[in-house]
């Protein structure tokens, strides 16, 4: 054991003069070196390009720290015109408007990728299935407008007079109605990550093994037990892992949230109905305007933004890995 | 003999030109309005010597885009060589002072502003020629359109109700517009606006009686802004601080701030605010008045002008504060404001968009394309010789201007605008607008 360890690590150093002297071997030894060394230039690539990126990030945003400081948490007053950087209800903002996106889309998405998987005819599956994802190459900019022209008249004269009205005007459906804002924003965000939550639960449907479906229906199980007792929890970190996918699209999301949410920065949302703002349509509102420090207090909504979505992408990551390991 | 013969010449000479005097005044007065001279009788297209490797890139106010858009299609059209990209108006005339003025490379060959720049402001500049901002830069006016303040109540949607708005519009005092947009008149049936639109009544029951009372709905007045740096906010907002000035000091183009527990949308460009008004009841905002007409469920308010009239933006109305402007100049503001004049036709929130573009263009034939594109965007068809394409097409982009919702340059601005595209050079100091190129 102990030569042919030192055998491979010899070839792997590319050193010659201990192994055969076919040609076809050198070269493939020759051809191992250069393949590892270009393997370690696109390493080191990525990791600087990382680094240099995170770095950017950082750096550009240490002026705003300096001129906020610890109230760029605390406080809810944004204006970048009137150099206050108060980034509480940006943040407050991008959380409201996922959590809604998350209560449309879970239950919605998960339904759509069970059926799809286990209920529909296989031709019909790649039909619908396609039909959902079709839904991903809309252009955000489109579901902004479809947002504000066609959904947000519903909204006003509909949905948030019944919400509030049913809840008698308490808390979270209190206060003025304007159609736009963040029950609409969250809603639109909603229909925008449905895709991705019914592609990935979709998969983890699939990775269910047969065996365990069968053996239910033999011991006597429903359709509905099936699906929801035997499917669903054997699948749990697949469509976790995509329920955090969709959280990372959402908080991300930029242009049509620019659109439907009304843009309002000052104010922490106290109603569904509240107009608002997120950090990234804050971003990309507020960036033609920024000069000076205001191009700093943007670079750290920037950095506050790609922490939150790095760490929901890890979590995601680490669940759907676990998932694929266990089955 | 020859007396005689002298004075058959003369006789006949003479009328010859009484002749032609007579005929010359008859073609005249079916002659189009508009000279060729003699920088575009050598034509306006781009020639291959000249033409740019790439097409050059224009943007900034949407206020213009309207017109800019078949404008510079048309022009790219009839030139067989690179000429001019699409207009791009997503994002407002601060993108379009910006990106002429943050880097020694513009990113837009011409940016487009409501406002132009200034020596001194919040505008940045990456590098200096000369000194102060504005002197390195030629700035002209290419569209003159008016602010029109858009609402949309639904309670004034009845057919009884529009045939009273038909004949007369809504109808808003400067005073009162200054009021709503600083949040101190709230309601719509407010005493004040309810008195200015007398004529516009319902009848309604109350116990056994039939009284008649306003008809504007005891309904909040959501106002929707503009993004910061929205030049039709500024223009806007110099027409505010002559009728409102208490509320508004002096022009920005700072979003409208919040005062009440209302909240005020903001919207990105004109075409969002069309949207927004016609999608949020009982909503009032302001837009170049071309967006308005092309918007379904968007109505436009009459406002009370310095004489006392009530006007809506229209054609007329738009070119008559153009007309009633005298002393226009570029240097200030008062100068360039045409908001608040005098005239019975007047309509009070007017104004001029700006071409903003390089003194010196380091890229000849960028700079050439560019002077030329804005000739043919400041002037008007008219007369031409046949085989000239814009001659024989007879259009130039003021052409476009009635037909998309604003008003063609008077004649003394065209001049002005001619006078500074002549003052674009080269890096050699050589004119760029000639008749050679």
């Amino acid at each position: 054991m102990p030569m042919d360890q030192s055998t491979t690590s010899t070839n792997a150093a590319g050193d010659l003069s201990n192994v055969s002297s076919s040609p076809k071997f050198n070269l493939a030894a020759r051809g191992d070196g250069r393949y590892n060394i270009a393997m370690r230039i696109g390493q080191a690539l990525l990791a600087i390009f990382i680094i240099v990126f995170f770095g950017s990030i950082i750096i550009q945003s240490i002026p705003g720290w300096q001129s906020a400081g610890f109230g760029f948490f605390t406080s809810t007053d944004w204006s970048n015109a009137d150099f206050k950087f108060g980034a509480l209800s940006l943040i407050a903002g991008t959380l409201v408007t996922t959590f809604i996106a998350l209560l449309f889309a879970v239950p919605v998405g998960i339904s759509a990728a069970l059926s799809i998987q286990f209920l529909l005819h296989r031709r019909l599956r790649v039909f619908f299935s396609s039909l959902v994802e079709v839904l991903a190459i809309v252009p955000s900019i489109v579901f902004g407008v479809w947002g504000v022209a066609v959904i947000s008249p519903w909204t006003q004269h509909t949905l948030e007079p019944f919400l509030r009205d049913i809840s008698g005007g308490a808390p979270p459906f209190q206060g003025e109605i304007y159609g736009i804002g963040l029950l609409l924003g969250g809603l639109v965000l909603g229909v925008m990550i449905l895709p991705t939550v019914v592609a990935v639960s979709r998969d983890a449907f699939a990775m269910v093994p047969q065996t365990l479906i069968e053996g239910a229906y033999g011991l006597g199980a429903t359709r509905t037990q099936v699906l929801f007792r035997v499917a669903l929890p054997a699948a749990r970190r697949g469509v976790l892992g995509a329920v955090t996918l969709g959280t990372g699209r959402a908080l991300g999301e930029t242009v049509a949230m620019a659109t439907i949410l009304g843009g309002v920065t000052n104010k922490f949302p106290s109603s569904a109905f509240d107009l608002g703002a997120t950090l990234a349509s804050t971003i990309a509102r507020d960036f033609l305007e920024a000069t000076g420090s205001q191009v700093g207090a943007l670079g750290s909504l920037a950095l506050i933004l790609t922490v939150i979505v790095f760490a929901v992408n890890y979590i995601a990551r680490k669940i759907i890995t676990r998932q694929a390991v266990m089955l | 003999m020859k007396k005689n013969l002298r004075g058959s010449i003369g006789m006949a000479v003479a009328v010859l030109g009484l002749s032609a005097s007579a005929v010359v005044p008859a073609l005249a007065a079916t002659a189009p309005t508009y000279t060729i001279d003699s920088i575009m009788v050598n034509d306006l297209t781009i020639k291959a010597a000249n033409a740019p490797t790439a097409d050059i890139t224009m943007g900034g106010s949407s206020f213009v885009s309207n017109i800019l858009t078949p404008a510079l299609a048309h022009y790219k059209a009839i030139n067989t060589e690179k000429s001019v990209a699409a207009y791009d108006g997503t994002q407002g005339s601060t993108n379009g002072r910006k990106k002429v003025t943050g880097a020694a490379t513009p990113a837009l060959n011409v940016g487009f502003s409501d406002f132009p720049l200034e020596n001194s402001g919040s505008d940045t500049f990456t590098y200096t020629v000369g000194s102060g901002l504005a002197s390195n830069f030629a700035q002209l006016p290419v569209a003159l359109g008016g602010v029109a303040i858009t609402y949309n109540v639904p309670a004034l949607n009845s057919s009884a109700l529009q045939k009273l708005l038909a004949k007369n519009p809504l109808t808003l005092t400067g005073a009162q517009v200054g009021k709503i947009f600083a949040q101190k008149i709230t309601k719509w049936n407010d005493a004040s606006i309810c008195a200015t639109n007398k004529t516009l009544t319902v009848k309604v029951k109350v116990g056994k009686k039939t009284v008649t009372q306003c008809a504007l709905p005891n309904e909040t007045i959501h106002v929707v802004s503009r993004t910061a740096g929205s030049g039709t906010t500024y223009m806007f907002k110099d027409y505010l601080s002559k009728v409102d000035a208490t509320d508004f000091a002096s022009a920005d183009s700072a979003v409208f701030a919040k005062t009440t527990g209302i909240d005020i949308p903001t919207v990105a460009n004109s075409a969002a605010m069309a949207t927004q008004i016609d999608a949020l009841d009982n909503s009032i905002g302001y837009v170049e008045y071309g967006f308005a007409a092309v918007t379904p469920g968007v109505n436009v308010a009459s406002i009370v002008n310095a004489s006392g009239v009530a006007v809506q933006p229209n054609a007329t109305t738009v070119a008559a504060a153009a007309a009633a402007k005298t002393g226009f100049a570029m240097d200030t503001l008062a100068h360039r404001s045409l908001n608040n004049l005098t005239g019975k036709s007047v309509y009070p929130i007017t104004g001029y968009s700006y071409a903003i573009l390089l003194k010196e263009q380091s890229n000849r034939n960028n700079g050439i394309t560019a002077v030329k594109v804005l000739d043919y965007l400041t002037h008007q068809g008219g007369a031409g010789t046949a085989g000239r394409p814009f001659t024989k097409a007879g259009t130039f982009g003021q052409d476009y201007a009635a037909v998309t919702g604003y008003v063609a340059l008077p004649k003394t601005i065209q001049t002005l605008a001619r006078n500074i595209l002549l003052t674009v050079k080269d890096s050699n100091n050589a004119v760029l607008l000639n008749a050679s190129n």
